[in-house]
């Protein structure tokens, strides 16, 4: 009876965990006071090998960093005082199905790109403020002042 | 009544520094020396491209945007937190095997060794461990040869006191060569496994 139990629990539990949502980055560093806030509207605070989804929002506290690695190897570090939207993100690269769209709310960015660019020299592109900016590669910093 | 035009004055100024710039573009050149593409639009539909180290855009409120030179040092100076903080370039490691085989030998333990004491020492996240086969023989075949590849090396880097939960192991058999080749061609380059550190 008791078997039988945990296979019904097992089978229950089995599509929400084939539906949840893939991660699509890794936290690989954090300094100070970092937070996110997923799409669910859940938030927590950030520590290394934390997993980064789609429509996450990440907000660091002052003198607080956050180094981040995407799936496609894009690497983005985020400073102080800041706030940073994944709003969309894809990466098939059998498919050639790529996207990479983020918005910087305020604070300062550094972002090393990786594969997507490669793959799509459309396909990356950062909010900030009013500005759309276009981003073919490769190395780059993004300020927006309050 | 002095002071409050001071006041009035420096607000004043604020408001104005405030509406001057509010987004800042910068590129930096990679490693290699070599610097990519960033392309915006202005308020009137005119793109703006950069493309030469060090070379920034200004954006204001009102979408107008302004070329300018920064320096190697302006940009080190002004943005050396966030430069501090980006992770480093994953690291890529191969270990090749003999044909139809998923055996390690002496050599390789002592390398997977070293590889497991530096993902020990130096707050690596994710340990991928990528099993691949050359093309020659059955297809099927090919992907267990290439998950039993990737395997052995996660089992010998577990051993090596790399925790269990770092480690993902994946496989494509023959579908990603190092060097294509017609079907059903035995290539040493291709059998191998990948292991990649963040």
């Amino acid at each position: 009876m008791k078997n039988f139990f945990a296979i019904f629990v097992c089978l229950l539990s089995m599509p929400v965990f084939l539906g949840a949502a893939p991660s699509i980055a890794l936290i690989k560093s954090v300094s100070g006071e970092v937070s996110v806030t997923h799409g669910d509207k859940t938030t927590q605070s950030l520590k290394q090998g934390d997993k980064i989804f789609e429509k996450d929002f990440i907000k660091t506290a002052p003198n607080s960093t956050v180094g981040i690695i995407f799936d496609d190897n894009t690497l983005i570090s985020i400073g102080s005082n800041a706030e940073f939207l994944v709003e969309e993100y894809l990466f098939e690269p059998d498919s050639k199905n790529v996207k990479f769209k983020s918005n910087l709310v305020k604070g300062i960015m550094a972002c090393k790109t990786g594969l997507i660019p490669k793959i799509n020299p459309d396909a990356m592109e950062i909010k900030a403020k009013t500005a759309t900016i276009g981003i073919r590669g490769t190395y780059f910093v993004t300020e927006v002042k309050e | 009544m002095k002071t409050l035009a001071s006041l009035g004055l420096f607000l004043l100024v604020l408001l104005f520094t405030g509406c001057t710039s509010k987004v800042q573009i910068t590129l930096l050149p990679e490693d290699n020396g070599k610097t990519g593409v960033i392309a915006i639009a202005d308020n009137k539909g005119e793109k703006h491209t950069i493309d030469k180290a060090y070379e920034a855009l200004d954006i204001s409120q009102k979408g107008e945007i302004a070329s300018k030179q920064e320096t190697q040092e302006s940009v080190h100076t002004k943005y050396a937190e966030v430069l501090n903080a980006l992770p480093s370039k994953p690291q890529s490691y191969l270990f090749f095997f003999s044909f139809d085989s998923a055996t390690l030998d002496t050599k390789q333990f002592g390398e997977l060794k070293t590889i497991a004491q530096g993902i020990n020492n130096t707050g690596v996240v994710e340990v991928i461990c990528i099993g691949h086969s050359d093309s020659a023989g059955d297809k099927e075949y090919n992907k267990t040869l290439s998950l039993r590849r990737a395997k052995a090396v996660a089992e010998k880097l577990t051993t090596y006191g790399v925790p269990k939960a770092l480690i993902h192991v994946r496989y494509y058999g023959d579908a990603d060569p190092l060097e294509p080749t017609t079907n059903n061609k035995p290539n040493a380059k291709n059998r191998r496994v990948e292991i990649i550190l963040k």
